[in-house]
């Protein structure tokens, strides 16, 4: 047994000074963002494409998937339809924008890795492989958003959008409700990346304190497929118990950018939406950035 | 470890009797001993793996009483989606509230099994991917018995406990008469759907043989089939439904027999004996799942990691 101290100390440090002379970057939202961002554009853009690059390897995978999100996308839409058919208004949608929830709330899913998992820090510590991630000469929490980012993209492309055609060919997707919907819901996809990485990624660091992460892991798979909206519409949740499913950090992976495109009667409106956003991924990446620094410190690599 | 047979097999051979030695006999005489026999001894070396999970997870009785009880509270959240429907509908589909929990707490339960006792097998891609599977395909025990005991989740155990309790009270809120048919119907759909479920699990984790990086894609068809089997078929259209039922099998988990429970005619219009065709439709799902998992280890290649 070997204490890995110095190096994951070194790469803490690295971590919090930031890329080479700049101040430390500051643990509000903008601030950690353009210190972090800007000037390692290059590097980002090299470990997203790597991590593209790596999802589309196994075509057959990807095949499998596409499979998989058309039928859960028809699945839903079909119970989508019973349920609105028999209650039309509910929740202020009516079936045409019930199953357009569906459908578009299905590539959210997909895009955002809403089923869970998908960054590998467990099985890297599980491994010891992780004693790698620190030896990156690029920051630790830096370099799982980077890949995430490249890894949404491929979904998007390679799932949602496959899954997205045969939704809307099957039952009809409604164009976002106005031009300022459509801004909104595309400023809300990016915020909604950022809470559904910050989310499992809180997960997944668990793997530094927790030896069998498969509870933990299976558990938020399953919260977060329930209170992201991706289930059923949050705005159907009866209710002390749906205020508070509102409320929670989940709805801001789906449920908040499907209100924003379709603008349901009784709604809040876009730019309060996209202030709840804002404020959860800024607690989410803070809370991110914490946890990473407390775990490097702790961890200790077995043998070698 | 519950990837690695030796010490249990070791540990167990005074009082009980497995003998994963018969899997080694040389050919000829494992034919003799016929498919049988075979089944007999995997199924032996199987419980004996699985009691070697339980025993090395029991090391830390708090932990695995922690983790069970966190897994059986996940799933109420299944049974939440169904309360919040009903919250705004009286009946879906034409189906009441205690019908649709009937078909939900006896396809949950079956699948709960399944996902038990052989969910670990879509870590099949993990154990390829990280080059652990050449050593299965070297030990004289079956390959789908050692995936889906490598990676044994004991606490997976609880998650049957919350259909189990639905299935129950469902079955007393319902308005039919529980003779012996219908309670023997009841059991034997829950076993032969929990088979076809555990089928339908072998049979898309084969697929991992060809794309070891397809487990979420695996455990999203698996999903899939267990929401698919909650609802009442006709939620999804007339087309969809008979592809649901008759193409895919997963109307015989149990969708078809609690028609003939609930005492409702098919809305699908399906000959009356289907009902009752389970039991055959699990065999033969077992057999399609058992070829479909041997052309996958016969496709398998080494990741060379």
């Amino acid at each position: 047994m070997r204490e890995q101290g110095p190096t994951a100390r070194a790469t803490v440090g690295g971590t919090r000074r930031g890329p080479v002379g700049l101040p430390p970057p500051r643990l509000s939202r903008g601030g950690y963002v353009t210190a972090a961002v800007l000037p390692g554009a290059r590097a980002w853009w090299a470990v997203a494409a790597a991590s593209a690059r790596a999802q589309v390897t196994y075509r057959a995978t990807v095949a499998a998937s596409v499979l998989s999100n058309v039928t859960l996308t028809v699945l839903r839409g079909y119970l989508a339809l019973a349920v609105w058919t028999a209650r039309p208004g509910l929740a202020g949608y009516d079936p045409a924008r019930a199953v357009t929830f569906v459908v578009l709330g299905q590539a959210l899913t997909t895009t955002f890795a809403v089923f869970g998992g998908m960054i590998d820090v467990p099985w890297r510590v599980e491994s010891g492989a992780i004693v790698v991630d620190l030896a990156r000469p690029f920051g630790f929490l830096r370099w799982w958003l980077a890949r995430e980012i490249g890894r949404a993209a491929v979904f998007a492309v390679s799932r949602a959008v496959p899954a997205g055609l045969v939704g809307a060919a099957l039952f009809g997707v409604r164009p976002p409700g106005s031009a300022g919907a459509a801004l909104g819901f595309a400023v809300s996809l990016p915020l909604a990346l950022l809470a559904g990485f910050g989310i499992r990624y809180l997960v997944a660091l668990t793997a530094f304190w927790i030896t069998d992460v498969r509870g933990a892991l299976a558990v938020s798979s399953l919260a977060l497929m329930f209170f992201s909206g991706a289930v059923l519409p949050l705005t159907i949740f009866p209710g002390t118990f749906g205020a508070v499913a509102r409320l929670l950090p989940f709805a801001a992976v789906v449920q908040v950018p499907m209100d924003i495109y379709l603008r349901p009667r009784g709604g809040a409106g876009i730019g309060t939406q996209l202030a709840f956003q804002a404020a959860w991924v800024a607690v989410l990446l803070a809370a991110s950035h914490l946890a990473t620094s407390r775990a490097l410190r702790r961890l200790v690599v077995q043998g070698g | 470890m519950p990837s690695d047979p030796a010490p249990g097999l070791a540990g167990r051979r005074p009082d009980a009797t497995p003998r994963p030695s018969a899997a080694r006999r040389p050919d000829a005489i494992r034919r003799l001993a016929g498919l049988r026999g075979l089944l007999a001894a995997e199924w032996r070396v199987y419980r004996l793996l699985v009691r070697v999970a339980f025993r090395e997870a029991a090391q830390y009785r708090m932990s695995l009483a922690l983790r069970s009880l966190t897994e059986a509270v996940a799933t109420v959240l299944d049974l939440a989606t169904i309360g919040i429907l009903f919250a705004h509908l009286p009946a879906l589909a034409g189906f009441s509230l205690a019908e649709v929990a009937f078909l939900y707490g006896t396809s949950a339960l079956a699948f709960a099994v399944a996902e038990a006792f052989v969910g670990p097998v879509d870590r099949l891609g993990w154990h390829i991917r990280d080059g652990r599977f050449d050593v299965v395909l070297i030990r004289p025990v079956s390959v789908v018995v050692q995936t889906a005991t490598m990676a044994f989740a004991p606490q997976r155990v609880a998650r049957v406990a919350q259909p189990a309790l639905v299935v129950v009270i469902s079955a007393v809120a319902l308005p039919v008469h529980w003779g012996p048919d219908r309670i023997a119907l009841a059991g034997g759909m829950v076993v032969c759907g929990a088979l076809i479920a555990a089928s339908a699990f072998v049979a898309t984790a084969a697929v991992l043989f060809v794309a070891p990086d397809a487990t979420v894609a695996v455990s999203a068809s698996t999903q899939g089939s267990a929401l698919a089997a909650r609802y009442p078929m006709t939620v999804y259209g007339h087309h969809l439904a008979l592809l649901l039922t008759i193409v895919l099998p997963i109307g015989f988990v149990s969708w078809l027999p609690a028609l003939y429970i609930l005492g409702r005619p098919d809305p699908l219009g399906l000959p009356t004996f289907l009902r009752f065709a389970s039991p055959a439709v699990a065999l033969l799902t077992a057999g399609a799942a058992a070829l479909a998992w041997r052309a996958g280890v016969r496709r398998y290649r080494g990741t060379g990691s």
